[in-house]
């Protein structure tokens, strides 16, 4: 590319002791101008006619995320709160004969229960005290059927 | 002398820009022909690699590209102006990502790290790296100028439009910035020159 001085170069005529430097320069910018390699226009070319069809992604524009969108905010946010409702609802809902999870604490607490849970209690400390010599006994019949058990299979097996 | 026209091959930039706008490829081609080279040493100047001044080239063209098509240029007549607009925007926002980085990208601060420094240096290259870390010294605004001047090959009119200065003040800055960079260049010519007698004397 050779080119010529634009028409103010006339008028702004360089001081006489500058027009080196400035000549100096000039070389400079051919040197630069001319040291992009041979297909540099071509390679150029093929970079950027996807931008001018308007086909190819056309610049890196950082793709935005649904969650960065307020509205899209604000519906995750009804979203997340309506499930937790639906959740403690069925959660807390009244099971069958009157009550949700804190239905049987509740009868147990009414005076029934608690003659039940006397009952239960008194029946446990009988077996316990009358007990520790059968809970021995009877552990000792399990272990022994255990090992007979296991000696006859293999003798089966064999 | 530098490229001042923004008409070298008698091709009218306004109908290939208009054609352009409208998908026309040989008319983008025109452009490219036109003004690639200009963007390419106007980067090169400043990072003084090839390969990253090729990539913000590519970047600034596909920039215009899109905004061409996409009806965004709207300033008739202006194209050159915004064209180097958005280059010195590009090779300035470049040059702030490499030295975030602390990426060594001038040529003889890479050969030095590789320890090539001892190669033997063309004299034609010793000349022209003075000049370019004397234009490193000049500040932002003349420097500008001169770029805009002599990588771009732009007229000082078009210049005063991209800066937004008046023609006067582009001028001045020139002229300046011309004188420094002289005074520079005799100071460094006349310290190698103090060098290469010592070294005589001691031999």
């Amino acid at each position: 590319m050779s080119g010529t001085h634009d028409e103010m170069d006339a008028v702004t005529e360089t001081p006489k002791e500058l027009r080196e430097m400035s000549a100096a320069l000039d070389r400079l910018g051919a040197r630069d101008r001319s040291s992009a390699r041979h297909d540099y226009e071509s390679q150029l070319f093929e970079a950027s006619r996807g931008a001018l069809a308007g086909s190819a992604p056309l610049k890196l524009v950082r793709p935005v995320s649904a969650v960065s969108r307020p509205w899209m905010r604000l519906a995750a946010a009804v979203a997340l709160v309506a499930g937790a409702g639906l959740i403690a609802s069925v959660w807390l809902a009244p099971r069958g004969g009157g009550g949700g999870v804190s239905a049987p604490v509740q009868q147990m607490t009414q005076s029934g229960g608690v003659d039940s849970i006397r009952a239960d209690l008194e029946e446990f400390l009988s077996v316990i005290e009358a007990g520790d010599s059968w809970s021995v006994a009877g552990a000792e019949q399990e272990q022994s059927r255990f090992w007979s058990d296991d000696l006859s299979i293999s003798e089966e097996s064999m | 002398m530098g490229d001042r026209s923004s008409n070298p091959g008698c091709v009218d930039p306004s109908a290939l820009i208009r054609s352009a706008s409208k998908g026309d490829e040989s008319a983008w081609r025109g452009l490219l022909e036109l003004y690639g080279r200009r963007v390419f040493a106007m980067a090169k100047s400043r990072c003084r690699r090839d390969d990253l001044a090729e990539e913000i080239a590519q970047s600034v063209f596909v920039t215009v590209a899109t905004t061409l098509v996409q009806g965004g240029y709207t300033e008739q007549g202006k194209f050159e102006p915004w064209l180097f607009r958005v280059t010195m925007n590009r090779v300035r926002d470049e040059m702030r990502r490499i030295k975030r980085h602390a990426a060594p990208t001038d040529p003889h601060a890479l050969a030095q790290s590789n320890g090539a420094e001892d190669e033997p240096e063309r004299p034609e290259e010793s000349d022209v790296r003075a000049l370019r870390e004397a234009m490193g010294e000049l500040s932002e605004a003349d420097r500008q100028v001169v770029e805009l001047r002599h990588q771009g090959g732009l007229g000082f009119k078009e210049i005063a439009a991209i800066l937004e200065e008046p023609l006067g003040t582009v001028l001045a800055r020139h002229h300046r910035a011309l004188r420094k960079l002289k005074e520079r260049m005799e100071q460094g010519t006349a310290e190698v020159g103090k060098r290469v007698e010592s070294k005589g004397d001691r031999r």
